[in-house]
């Protein structure tokens, strides 16, 4: 599965993108701290899963991952932050996971295994373009993207 | 799909079958005012998704999610509450969704469609991590089944093995500890009805393959041979069973105090010692893992009994009541964690199921301390209807 990381503190940026890198099904396709760099790139790449906190400076990870889903309707957004407070709002907005720093292999590990689950064997672990194919299960539309998936 | 909803205050219930209803996608088919009444059922009924209130007073919906996450990993569990603090937890028992108070058709349409698109999770514990108990994980399971966890992939997939001989003869040798066994003794368990000439030759190729596996999986562990014996070398590793084991008999008769340490240990307990395997020679000690964890189970379950939570009780037998369905014990306590809930007619609905359970499979009758309880219980439930 390919992913991108989003997140404000380049530390934080390092411990999420070291612990992805260590499986051998996850290709890590990008990451930044800056958000505006972060979203084209993120665009650009189209990954399978965005790894994003709820804060990026000025802008709020859930208004970035709004932006990203709308040029991308099969993202998944997994929430990686410090603060509990925006956990209704991801249910909301149809996210993937939520995950509180410091982020920890045994939780990420559920969160993986749940994904590969999700997306059968079908994603792309060789760089090109090559999403699943989902459009049996968008059809209770909404405007959440296609939800779960 | 099939739905059940829980939730203590009927009109709450009542709305959200009423807006189930109308959008026609999920039927409610069961709804039930507490948790301990709706994990009865979950084990007789087929269901696909569980809407499920927080704040309730025996056992709360974060238990009980937890319970049925463990136990029907197929379910889908959607939260429906008034309050917003548990979405992190909520998204911890992969929730499908959480839904404020008061819902509203839109919202619960988006719900449902997440639930009717969402994927099953495999039956079975599959999906169960390994073990997150305790400080260290144990890298060799033998509870449930066998499964050596390597440092070559991340330490996620279990060891393949090339044939199920060569994981006999891994699993004998780890069971036997590190003593030397000799050569026809494992020819007579493995290859009983060939000559022993050809039966030394597929030892030899099944020890070839172990070690191969041993050298790229699990350097530190070694199996040795001298004068006609083997023996497995395992670097200092322990195994889930023996961790269970030696840690188990230590806390027998001294668990007040001690709950979490409890608590943790017996999440090890994954299923029987090696039993997807059906090894004849492991019978014994399976017997005996078995009889630790019923033992320190319902101790434990006494415990938070008469603790402030009895919904923890409930939990832990419910559990246990799966794996051991004519124990009369785990009965016996079942009911009086309920009733200690304050919630009589789950006690005695699930003394009828135990009778009912024992008349169909074994044709026997619940012994004479469970009728008693049952008879005090329904009484008293009887009583506060005559008087109601």
């Amino acid at each position: 599965m390919r992913i991108y990381v989003l997140d404000g503190d380049p530390e934080a940026l390092a411990r999420t993108a070291g612990l992805l890198g260590s499986y051998p099904y996850v290709k890590l396709v990008g990451s930044s701290s800056d958000p505006s760099v972060g979203l084209n790139e993120a665009i650009r790449l189209a990954p399978d899963v965005l790894f994003v906190d709820t804060h990026l400076g000025s802008l709020s990870g859930l208004a970035a991952s709004d932006r990203l889903k709308r040029e991308l309707p099969r993202l998944h957004v997994v929430y990686v932050t410090e603060s509990r407070e925006y956990a209704v709002e991801a249910f909301e907005q149809g996210a993937f996971d939520y995950l509180i720093k410091p982020l920890l292999r045994e939780r990420l590990e559920r969160t993986l295994g749940r994904m590969k689950l999700f997306c059968g064997g079908s994603f792309s672990g060789n760089g090109k373009l090559d999403l699943p194919d989902i459009s049996h299960l968008r059809q209770d539309g909404g405007n959440d993207g296609c939800g779960q998936c | 799909m099939r739905a059940m909803l829980i939730d203590d205050e009927k009109p709450a219930l009542i709305h959200l079958e009423r807006l189930l209803r109308s959008d026609g996608r999920v039927d409610p088919a069961l709804l039930c005012t507490s948790a301990g009444e709706g994990i009865e059922l979950l084990r007789t009924e087929r269901i696909d998704a569980v809407f499920l209130d927080i704040g309730m007073p025996e056992m709360n919906g974060l238990e009980a999610a937890e319970y049925i996450q463990q136990n029907h990993p197929g379910v889908a569990i959607i939260f429906v509450t008034a309050y917003s603090d548990y979405a992190v937890e909520a998204f911890d028992l992969q929730a499908i969704d959480y839904l404020l108070k008061p819902v509203g058709a839109a919202r619960l349409g988006q719900a449902i469609g997440r639930i009717v698109s969402a994927p099953k999770a495999p039956e079975g514990r599959e999906y169960a991590p390994p073990s997150s108990a305790g400080s260290r994980t144990p890298e060799i399971c033998t509870l449930r089944r066998l499964e050596l966890y390597g440092a070559a992939a991340g330490a996620v997939h279990p060891v393949k093995w090339r044939t199920a001989k060569a994981q006999e003869l891994f699993a004998y040798l780890l069971h036997r500890g590190e003593q030397w066994v000799p050569r026809g003794g494992l020819t007579d368990l493995l290859w009983p009805d060939m000559p022993e000439d050809k039966a030394v030759t597929h030892l030899h190729t099944s020890v070839y393959q172990t070690r191969k596996i041993l050298k790229e999986w699990k350097p530190e562990m070694r199996l040795e041979y001298r004068q006609e014996s083997y023996r497995l070398l395992r670097g200092g590793a322990e195994t889930d069973a023996e961790r269970f084991g030696r840690e188990g008999e230590r806390l027998i008769g001294a668990v007040k105090g001690r709950e979490e340490q409890v608590r943790q240990l017996l999440s090890l307990y994954r299923g029987g010692y090696l039993e997807q395997h059906d090894y004849p020679w492991a019978e014994s000690r399976a017997e005996q893992l078995k009889r630790l964890r019923l033992k320190l189970t319902l101790e434990l379950a006494e415990e938070e009994r008469h603790s402030a939570r009895p919904g923890g009780a409930i939990f832990l037998l419910a559990a246990l009541q799966e794996e051991e369905p004519f124990e009369e014990e785990v009965c016996r306590q079942l009911m009086l964690a309920h009733e200690r809930a304050g919630d009589r007619k789950s006690a005695c609905r699930c003394y009828e199921m135990f009778a009912r359970r024992l008349d169909d499979e074994l044709g026997t009758e619940p012994d004479l301390r469970t009728r008693q309880l049952y008879e005090r219980l329904n009484g008293q439930a009887d009583g506060r209807a005559a008087r109601a």
